[in-house]
């Protein structure tokens, strides 16, 4: 009798939380699709380039990502010094898609246009990437400056920093 | 489970769980972790947690859990259970800093007359990164599983990451009296995959 109380109780309790109006819930997923942010970054887009990874380019991108790169070319889009790129990297478990905008060797702007991890959704703030703006790449491929972590997001934060420095890397090598 | 957030960096998850199953003779909390696949679930745990993150390197968050029966066994003496905790966390640049504090409050007249029905602890953490692929920590432990009883531990030491996901730890321990004297020092390997 005891027990079956406990559990109803739980439960009824369980239930009222499950009714409270809660917290605005983040969809998860696209926040916006590469040529919607595209056709932002540039009102009348150029067409899109490729960038072959061949030789000492690729090994640069797999020592940044620290592991195996599949890929054998990767698309941009350059008008000017202002370059756009549509990077993949998983976080822990499934890809994170970040849009990067250089301008002149520095990022302008990294944001996540999708978003599909179960934790880590901080790394989709403003508060989080507005660190990159103006980021630029060291000799060593590190970015010149400290991008402050979240707890809890690590894997997410780690991913989001090595698309920025894979962006300017690619970024030196079209501008070379 | 249930969670959600806000675009503010607020925000919450709901559990209900199996919950412990605490020995009454012993009243050892940790001892009253039951294997998911057997737990017995007939007083489960509600757990709350509120956690803010809305600022790059901070976190703070609070979490609460109640069971009514921690032992799932009536007239035992050993009834309700409310743990509370608090954590911070702060990184900048290089710097780490952790700070946490956690209570039980355990109902019933064996878990007061055994000087359990509170039992509580924090700790202190500082980590300074000296480069990406080594750091060193300082943390004081105090904890009390048992009125008068008062444990502390201290450890210092440090962490080399050859690997970003793999991680090799060293470091040398203090403990009083009450924690058992346990004077030493700690070698590990971690890898998370």
């Amino acid at each position: 009798m005891m027990r079956s109380i406990s559990v109803t109780r739980a439960a009824l309790l369980l239930a009222v939380l499950l009714g409270l109006p809660g917290a605005t819930a983040l969809a998860r997923g696209i926040n916006q699709t590469p040529d919607a942010f595209i056709q932002e970054t540039f009102p009348r887009p150029p067409k899109p380039k490729v960038i072959w990874l061949t030789g000492d380019l690729k090994k640069e991108i797999e020592k940044i990502l620290q592991h195996p790169y599949a890929k054998l070319r990767v698309k941009y889009w350059k008008k000017g010094d202002k370059s756009a790129w549509v990077l993949d990297e998983i976080g822990k478990e499934k890809p994170i898609t970040v849009g990067v905008i250089i301008n002149d060797g520095k990022i302008a702007s990294l944001r996540v246009l999708a978003f599909r991890e179960s934790r880590g959704w901080e790394v989709e703030q403003p508060f989080f990437t507005r660190q990159f703006t103006q980021a630029g790449l060291r000799k060593d491929n590190r970015l010149d400056r400290n991008i402050d972590g979240i707890t809890g997001a690590t894997l997410s934060v780690r991913a989001l920093k090595k698309l920025a420095r894979m962006a300017l890397l690619l970024d030196q090598n079209i501008r070379k | 489970m249930l969670k959600g957030q806000t675009v503010s960096g607020l925000s919450y998850d709901l559990a209900l769980t199996s919950g412990l199953k605490v020995d009454p003779g012993s009243i050892k909390i940790r001892g009253g972790r039951q294997k998911v696949a057997k737990a017995d679930a007939s007083n489960p745990a509600l757990t709350g947690r509120i956690r803010y993150s809305g600022i790059s390197g901070l976190e703070l968050a609070a979490t609460a859990q109640y069971q009514d029966d921690i032992t799932q066994q009536s007239g035992d003496g050993v009834e309700s259970a409310t743990l509370v905790e608090t954590h911070a966390v702060w990184n900048r640049g290089p710097l780490g800093v952790k700070a946490l504090f956690a209570q039980w409050n355990i109902d019933g007249a064996v878990a007061a007359a055994a000087k359990k029905d509170v039992q509580s602890g924090y700790y202190l953490e500082a980590s300074y990164k000296l480069t990406p692929k080594l750091g060193l920590f300082a943390r004081h432990n105090t904890w009390s599983n048992q009125d008068g009883i008062d444990k502390i531990q201290q450890n210092a030491g440090i962490n080399f990451w050859p690997h970003e996901n793999v991680v090799i730890k060293a470091d040398i321990q203090q403990q009083n009296d009450d924690a058992g004297n346990a004077d030493g020092f700690n070698l590990g390997i971690g890898y998370q995959f």
